[in-house]
């Protein structure tokens, strides 16, 4: 593997552990903020109930958790490259539950009925988590 | 004097365990997210009555459970070299303790969870810390 292909994949997975990272900080410290983001990047259309405040917590700890996973395996790739293919997993599955949940779900639950901006979302995590895939196959 | 054996074999029980409840909650998470209900009920005393939107959150956070729990086994099979992910476990373990420990009113108003369920759970959390921590110390030494 290249170089510079090495810089990709670890820029790309700092791209994935600061956006958890901050999810979960958010989450955590600033929960009146956490609705709006839910909705914004899980199409959850939470009411901020004092369960849902609490319940919040460890949400956003597994959350920032795993951002801490993606920032320690960005340091080292080859090291975590089997650490980086389960961050990989997880996209997949996010991806299968996301397309289910809009299918399904009772329509007051989506926050964003918009196809085209759900499809682009979708696409996003969709081209992140391939690149990562192939470059982590890649990696000695 | 510090028996690092014995502490080695505390981390990889604590290790075995902390990985495979992971597993256990975020398969039934994902795919039996009302079994998840009964489970934590059992488990924690957690009683929530807005289920709604507690299995809509379920879910992803079954997700980052399962993801814990692989990776924990992972670091099980080499030690040696995934040590440094402890640190990460440490760090889930000391902000679970974090929101148990201060919005422990909280808990006990909202989803009846009684103190002594509450500290259980603290308990068995730092006792956790307390071995990764010491191991990964030892290891740190030992590297050295």
């Amino acid at each position: 593997m290249t170089e510079k292909s090495i810089k990709w994949l670890k820029g790309l997975l700092w791209l994935v552990a600061i956006y958890h990272i901050l999810l979960g900080l958010v989450g955590i410290f600033f929960k009146d903020l956490a609705a709006s983001l839910a909705g914004a990047f899980f199409n959850f259309n939470l009411t901020l109930t004092p369960e849902v405040y609490w319940i919040l917590n460890p949400f956003a700890a597994y959350v920032l958790i795993f951002g801490i996973f993606m920032a320690l395996a960005a340091t080292d790739p080859a090291k975590y490259k089997t650490v980086i293919l389960i961050g990989v997993g997880l996209f997949a599955i996010r991806i299968i539950q996301r397309i289910i949940f809009l299918l399904i779900a009772p329509e007051g639950l989506v926050k964003n009925i918009d196809p085209v901006r759900n499809m682009l979302a979708l696409a996003i995590v969709t081209v992140i988590g391939l690149s990562i895939f192939i470059m982590d196959r890649k990696l000695n | 004097m510090i028996n690092e054996k014995f502490i080695e074999y505390l981390a990889i029980g604590y290790l075995f365990l902390f990985s495979l409840y992971h597993i256990t909650t975020g398969v039934i998470s994902i795919f039996f997210p009302k079994l998840a209900l009964k489970f934590n009920k059992t488990l924690y005393g957690f009683q929530p009555t807005d289920t709604i939107q507690y299995l809509l959150i379920i879910r992803p956070w079954g997700n980052l459970a399962l993801v814990v729990g692989v990776i924990g086994f992972i670091v099980l099979m080499n030690l040696d070299v995934y040590s440094p992910i402890l640190f990460v476990f440490i760090i889930l373990l000391l902000i679970r303790v974090g929101y148990r420990v201060i919005l422990r009113n909280e808990l006990k108003k909202i989803f009846k969870i009684t103190y002594a369920q509450n500290l259980r759970a603290i308990l068995i959390q730092i006792i956790g810390i307390v071995i990764f921590l010491i191991f990964s110390i030892l290891k740190i030494i030992g590297k050295h």
